[in-house]
């Protein structure tokens, strides 16, 4: 193991600063280079998006009722006359902001509670271990209908649901993460120089381990756009009338035999959405843990 | 090879217990949450102020919460599920008439997502760097993350609404098993895909590590032909791993095959949960839930079991 992990660090150029790491690590392989294209584009959609849009999304024309695409509506527009590209234009806010969201809540608490947990050990670290395998036994998506029902459609909602499915995830990951750190030298020196506990955690292992759950996170953001749409789709997530991918799918249901492309186009920005962030996510991984390359 | 001692046994069915104890009491504790009960829902069904009432009490809904959920438990033990609020039959009924629908969409998706995800796996695993591998890696990176109603849907555009092959609504008779499968193969598809994407991935990966193994290498030394070495040492000791992980997936599974089921709007499970949510139908929504934590333990018990039980290597702690 330790021959390996020489070899490995010997074969690295000079260590470059974090950041430029991560865009080699994205752009270094054309999958990466894709997904990082891809994320940009629908990040911008989401900040941008709602400014360019050449239409109110809800704004309804019953003259243009169904209409085909055409110069004036690119994607054409649905059963109230809403121009369907506005509307995935607008969609991508929500579903971006819940995913980035639920992805970030989870990996903050998820990483607090999994280094706390590997430091301290004992019942907190059992108590704590035990939670995270009981969460993690049931699906997403059987998680989120629980916690919608319970507490109503709507955005925030869904974060709160999704995290609790991503944050035993965090939990594991960290808690694994921060063990094979505390045996490292400086955790050592640091205890001997007589720093407190919490010192310890927060200027020493969280630091090391947030780097390994923000890698692992665009992997998870892409899970989170899958359950928000699957959620949105079965109408518990973003309500309607505002659209997120997963609703407008589920609006243009009832007309699938007239008009499949109202159903058809958001189906394919939430195919965008969630092979750019993989692909990304895959190729970060790739990178900083080459011990899973071209798996 | 049994591996597992009866204090590993008994410490596996402990914590299995506990976890659905836990989980049937937030599937209470969340439905209690919802603000107006269920007698306010049927209220919705013009009955006097009157007749709530008595209903309220036939339902134990003036008693405290924790009396109610010390009935709850105890009717749920004896596999009382109670009777559907809207439909006034008894929900068990209601489950066991759709569960055959359900079992088709998920048992199917996990036959296609093995039947593609294996073979596939092990080509790209042997043939490493070829076109087959660049062809699964892509498959597998896109085909993992794609929702399975979104597959759904891509696959009804094309097969049902242009060229008219597949239904599009409805799960088949019941007395007809042709009939099932014809009406399964589209949603089967949907779930499958998905599998097979991640089965395809592991598989590779898992035969890979396999390929590097010592005793691939001494067996190779041995004389053993390339067809031996494949199939006696390393398809063998995938097969371990494999169906663990096929395991963990119909975990996943389960929970896809809502939205896939609402996509081909079939009678399955689906229907029943987001049936009961859109018309408050409390007891129902509840013992879906229940079904669903009640297979996913069970599915996670068993994976547990069987990871010691191929591979007693594997130490459980209890």
């Amino acid at each position: 193991m330790t021959t390996i992990g020489i070899e490995l660090l010997a074969a690295k150029p000079a260590p470059a600063s974090p950041r430029r790491q991560a865009l080699r690590a994205a752009l270094g392989n054309p999958i990466g280079a894709i997904g990082a294209a891809g994320a940009v584009v629908l990040l911008f959609a989401a900040a941008f998006g709602p400014s360019l849009a050449p239409y109110d999304p809800l704004d309804q024309n019953i003259l243009v009722r169904f209409a085909e695409p055409s110069a004036q509506h690119w994607l054409g527009a649905d059963e109230y006359g809403r121009d369907m590209f506005s509307r995935i234009l607008y969609a991508s806010r929500a579903s971006i902001l819940i995913a980035l969201s639920s992805v970030a809540v989870s990996l903050l608490i998820g990483v607090a509670l999994g280094v706390v947990a590997a430091y301290r050990g004992g019942v907190l670290d059992a108590l704590l271990s035990e939670a995270a395998n009981i969460l993690l036994a049931f699906p997403t998506v059987v998680v989120g209908i629980l916690v919608l029902v319970s507490l109503g459609p709507g955005s925030a909602n869904v974060v709160v649901a999704l995290a609790i499915s991503f944050i035993p995830r965090f939990i594991r990951l960290a808690r694994a993460e921060a063990l094979s750190i505390m045996q490292r030298n400086f955790v050592e020196a640091a205890r001997a120089a007589g720093a407190s506990g919490l010192r310890i955690m927060a200027r020493h292992i969280v630091p090391n381990v947030i780097g390994t759950a923000i890698v692992s996170g665009a992997l998870w953001t892409a899970t989170a756009l899958r359950a928000e749409a699957t959620l949105s789709f079965l109408g518990l997530g973003v309500p309607l009338p505002w659209p997120s991918w997963g609703n407008l799918v589920a609006d243009g249901m009832p007309n699938m035999f007239s008009n499949p492309e109202l159903v058809l186009y958001p189906c394919l920005a939430i195919v965008f959405a969630v092979v750019s962030f993989n692909m990304l996510g895959d190729a970060l991984r790739d990178y900083f843990d080459p011990r899973l390359a071209g798996r | 090879m049994l591996a597992i001692g009866p204090t590993i046994l008994v410490g596996r069915l402990l914590r299995a217990i506990v976890t659905l104890w836990l989980a049937v009491s937030a599937v209470f504790l969340a439905l209690r949450t919802i603000p107006g009960d269920a007698a306010d829902a049927l209220m919705g069904q013009q009955m006097s102020a009157e007749g709530v009432a008595l209903l309220r009490r036939q339902m134990g809904l003036d008693q405290p919460l924790i009396v109610q959920y010390a009935s709850f438990m105890g009717d749920v033990l004896r596999g009382d599920l109670g009777l559907s609020l809207a439909l006034g039959k008894p929900v068990s009924e209601l489950i066991l008439q759709v569960a055959p629908f359900t079992a088709v969409v998920v048992i199917g998706s996990l036959l296609i997502g093995a039947g593609i995800g294996v073979p596939l796996g092990i080509a790209a695993a042997k043939r490493r760097n070829s076109v087959v591998d660049v062809l699964a890696r892509i498959f597998s990176l896109t085909g993992l993350v794609i929702p399975g109603f979104v597959i759904g849907i891509l696959l009804m555009i094309p097969f049902s609404v242009w060229l008219g092959w597949f239904p599009v609504v409805g799960g088949g008779d019941i007395r007809d098993p042709p009939s099932l499968a014809y009406f399964g193969v589209l949603p089967c598809l949907a779930g499958g895909l998905g599998m097979a994407a991640y089965l395809t991935r592991l598989t590779r990966s898992i035969v890979l590590d396999l390929l590097r193994e010592d005793f691939v290498r001494t067996a190779r030394a041995k004389g053993a032909s390339e067809a031996v070495v494949f199939y006696k040492h390393v398809l063998r000791n995938a097969l371990v791993p494999i169906v663990t992980l096929l395991g963990l997936y119909a975990v996943v599974m389960i929970g896809d095959s809502i939205a896939i089921e609402i996509v081909f709007s079939r009678p399955g499970f689906g229907r029943l949960i987001m049936g009961g949510i859109a018309q408050r139908d409390y007891t129902v929504l509840q013992s879906v839930l229940l079904v669903y934590v009640l297979i996913a333990i069970a599915i996670n018990f068993l994976v547990d079991l069987l990871y010691v039980w191929i591979d007693p290597r594997i130490q459980l702690t209890t």
